[in-house]
């Protein structure tokens, strides 16, 4: 015979008293991230409401008058809506079918170095292009895909035919969109993974030694379940932001040859909205955007609370 | 007796606004103004980050006795968002007319400035007031309601060429070398080119920046031969044209596709970063240049012994006229327009201090800087920069430290006397005259790249697409993607649908109404 004793649970007042005196310190680091949400995510949210309206600066968000969905038909009927969706979604999943499993890649690799100094000075040289401006960035990619560049000289020597710079080209846009990316970013997002590695029990290795798991069984075997959910989370934020590929690097490398595979929702949305200060069109779109990306997020978490049995909710 | 009377009568009353009307200076006010601009970068060539450090803004605030407080912005970007954003605005918006798109009137709907009289002007203004009440230049100041909004930045003198500072220039040593003239046809232009080319210069011409293939259509340097004013806006006997829409673009388009094909210009024109095309113009990799007249302020420096830059003009029209067009400023230039916004206190003050850089001793310092540092007034009673801005021993630039010294970035009035001071080399100076003499004031719509404001939200949406489609397709059909021949019907067919014909009403009806209200 089983008895279920069921305990009173204190009141919640109570708990959070106990929990903030044991915790008190995490509290209170947590208290700035509180406030930063507050005040820039959250705050804001309120002023979405000008996707509805034909927003004037000195008349405030109340004062200007409703134009219902005014704002996202213009976007829709846009000459190139088609497109600009179409390219948007061709950079961000060449950027998540590439990108992002070198960075765990790049990370097991690294996590395989022994010597300590040399896996640190791997690490350093590898997120230092992290902290370049973009704007140096693209001018540095200018001058390597130019005609006399040294990438266009090395696809010369190998036998294409190329004689002028590669952002001429249309079909190069986005190869060097997401090449550049990753090696910008490639040092600074393996680092998440790195944490995770560490993370994982040395036990689990020295058992799987002891069963005769190799090197690449062990990656396989140990290593990879270990930081499944960390992959997994990232994934499904980075699916989250399918829709979101930022305008700055967009603007500073395409031009009028590569619009046709470069231009995206954002720079489209810098040109109209930004530059014309038509803000409600542009919080139309983000409003659009986000509530692709939300379902996206969704479903994403869906099928990997399906899949892998972890999700982020 | 009576006639005596009435003439002493007519003579006080000339006299009497001259008299009543004049603005001591220092007006040693306890107020602070507050003005929000756009940064010019330029002055940290001068080796200041913000103008409030300048030695020129010092000067102008100190003599007009009138304290300032500014906040520069790095780009209208940042400026329209701070504007947005504000519950209250700075006393003074200095901007760009266009800053919004409709321009002035757009402001004035949203109640971001305040209409200026011709009574607060001569009584606070009114050395600004002498200057602008006339005809040449109110009537890019009024606007259609027939009222005034904003005093005007940057006015040029009657006739003055310093509007006009942007085209070609040659080496004058290949030149020679090649045994050829500087061109005026598109013929010569041609052939130049093609010389340059045998002579192992690898890219004959180059731009300075890498949209500037287009500005230099926009701006008709090479449109005339084939009939077409310039590739953008432009009215003829008061009927709206846009050049990318006409007929003779596609002979203009024709020609550039040549240049490119046989490699007279860049492969990689739309994409060179400005400093390779620049380091081209100088090592000799290329011939002639299109950009800023200021440029060679920059580049004299690399120059060997026995090199030097000859300006060439806007080519020529088929029956010999000079360039239809031209790239030149209005005689009001959009930029720095001083709007007094609703919640500034003391209008007045803002008033007397934009009218001292129209003094005399304002202009002074505006144009020149300090005595005795910045310049010094010669014999001959001519100011002139002394070696701090020509030779500066930091090695600041000229621009950068005139920028800074004196106030040349600021409102005020622009006219050819300052164009020696400005620009020690004569080539520079002819350059000016030369790009000056095109037909472009016959041409220009004035006040340019304006829409009526009804018509705002529906050209801003119709003009962003289409831009993009032009931009484009010049493209391809100077590379050769698109043909010429076949696909040009479906160009203009796709501009129709894209709304090319509404947009011509629009800016009819606009061009339209500025010209009744002008009393054309």
């Amino acid at each position: 015979m089983s008895t279920t004793i069921k305990v009173k649970k204190k009141p919640l007042g109570l708990r959070l008293k106990k929990d903030f005196s044991n915790f008190g310190g995490a509290y209170l680091m947590g208290i700035p991230v509180l406030v930063f949400y507050v005040l820039f995510h959250y705050k804001p949210l309120f002023g979405a409401l000008i996707a509805f309206k034909d927003y004037k600066p000195r008349r405030g968000i109340w004062g200007s008058p409703w134009v219902g969905f005014k704002h996202f038909q213009s976007f829709f009927d846009s000459f190139y809506f088609g497109r600009l969706i179409g390219n948007t979604l061709t950079i961000s999943l060449a950027g998540l079918l590439f990108a992002f499993p070198i960075a765990i890649i790049f990370a097991l690799l690294i996590n395989e170095i022994q010597n300590n100094k040399f896996k640190r000075s791997v690490q350093t040289i590898s997120y230092m292009p992290h902290f370049i401006s973009t704007v140096v960035i693209c001018s540095m990619i200018r001058l390597f895909v130019d005609s006399n560049g040294f990438i266009v000289a090395i696809l010369e020597a190998v036998g294409f035919n190329i004689g002028q710079s590669l952002l001429n080209l249309p079909n190069a846009f986005v190869p060097i969109y997401v090449l550049s990316d990753i090696w910008q970013q490639t040092g600074w997002n393996c680092i998440i993974y790195l944490a995770a590695l560490g993370g994982i029990d040395p036990e689990l290795y020295e058992a799987a030694r002891i069963d005769g798991a190799n090197r690449w069984k062990q990656t396989l075997h140990v290593t990879l379940p270990g930081i499944l959910e960390t992959v997994v989370l990232l994934l499904i934020l980075r699916v989250g932001s399918l829709m979101g590929v930022g305008h700055e690097k967009i603007i500073l490398l395409y031009n009028d040859y590569t619009m046709e595979t470069a231009d995206v929702i954002s720079s489209y949305v810098y040109r109209r909205g930004l530059i014309n200060g038509d803000y409600s069109f542009s919080a139309a779109v983000g409003l659009f955007n986000s509530a692709i990306n939300f379902a996206l997020v969704v479903i994403a978490n869906k099928i990997s609370n399906k899949v892998t049995g972890s999700g982020i909710f | 007796m009576k006639k005596l009377m009435s003439l002493v009568l007519a003579i006080l009353v000339l006299a009497l606004p001259v008299a009543s009307f004049a603005v001591e200076y220092p007006v040693n006010s306890d107020k602070t103004i507050t003005i929000w601009k756009l940064l010019d970068g330029s002055i940290a060539e001068g080796g200041y980050t913000t103008s409030m450090d300048t030695p020129g803004f010092k000067a102008w605030t100190e003599a007009a006795g009138i304290k300032v407080e500014l906040q520069e912005f790095n780009d209208n970007d940042a400026l329209r968002l701070a504007i947005s954003a504000a519950s209250t605005l700075p006393d003074v918006i200095q901007a760009d007319k266009n800053l919004f798109t409709g321009g002035i009137m757009t402001m004035v709907a949203d109640d971001l400035v305040i209409e200026i009289t011709p009574e607060m002007l001569e009584a606070n203004a009114p050395d600004y007031w002498a200057f602008v009440n006339n005809d040449t230049y109110m009537k890019e100041i009024v606007q259609l309601d027939g009222n005034m909004y904003g005093l005007a930045g940057h006015v040029f003198e009657p006739g003055s060429v310093f509007r006009y500072w942007r085209g070609f220039f040659y080496r004058g040593d290949l030149l020679a070398k090649v045994g050829k003239e500087v061109p005026t046809t598109a013929e010569e232009f041609y052939d130049v080119l093609v010389a340059f080319k045998n002579a192992g210069i690898k890219t004959p011409l180059v731009f300075q920046g890498s949209g500037d293939l287009a500005e230099s259509m926009k701006n008709g340097d090479v449109t005339s031969p084939f009939g077409l004013v310039n590739a953008a806006e432009y009215h003829i006997d008061g009927v709206f044209h846009y050049g990318a829409y006409e007929a003779e673009y596609k002979e203009v388009l024709r020609f550039w596709k040549k240049l490119f094909t046989e490699g007279l210009i860049s492969v990689d024109y739309m994409s060179m970063e400005g400093s390779v095309a620049q380091a081209s113009i100088c090592n000799g990799d290329a011939g002639a240049f299109y950009g800023n007249n200021s440029r060679l302020n920059t580049f004299k420096g690399a120059l060997k012994e026995g090199e030097f830059f000859v300006p060439g003009p806007g080519l020529k029209t088929a029956d010999g006229q000079n360039a239809m067009f031209s790239f030149a400023d209005p005689m009001v230039s959009s930029s720095d327009f001083a709007f007094i916004t609703p919640d500034c206190e003391n209008p007045e003050l803002v008033l007397n201090l934009y009218n001292f850089l129209f003094t005399e001793q304002g202009k002074l310092i505006r144009d020149f800087g300090v005595e005795g540092e910045s310049y010094v007034i010669g014999d001959d009673g001519i100011p002139a920069y002394t070696e701090l801005v020509t030779n500066n021993p930091n090695g600041y630039s000229l621009d950068g430290t005139a920028r800074s010294w004196a106030l040349i970035n600021w409102p005020g009035i622009h006219g050819d006397y300052q164009l020696a001071a400005r620009h020690p080399e004569k080539t520079q100076v002819a350059a000016y005259e030369l790009w000056g003499s095109s037909q472009a004031d016959t041409y220009r719509i004035v006040p340019g790249n304006t829409i009526l404001e009804e018509y705002a939200d529906e050209y801003a949406t119709l003009w962003t697409d289409i831009s993009l489609y032009i931009n484009e397709s010049r493209a391809k059909f100077i590379n050769g993607e698109l043909d010429l021949d076949a696909d040009w019907d479906n160009y203009i067919q796709t501009l129709n649908k894209m709304g090319m014909e509404r947009v011509y009403e629009m800016k009819q009806a606009t061009v339209d109404a500025y010209n009744a209200a002008a009393g054309k």
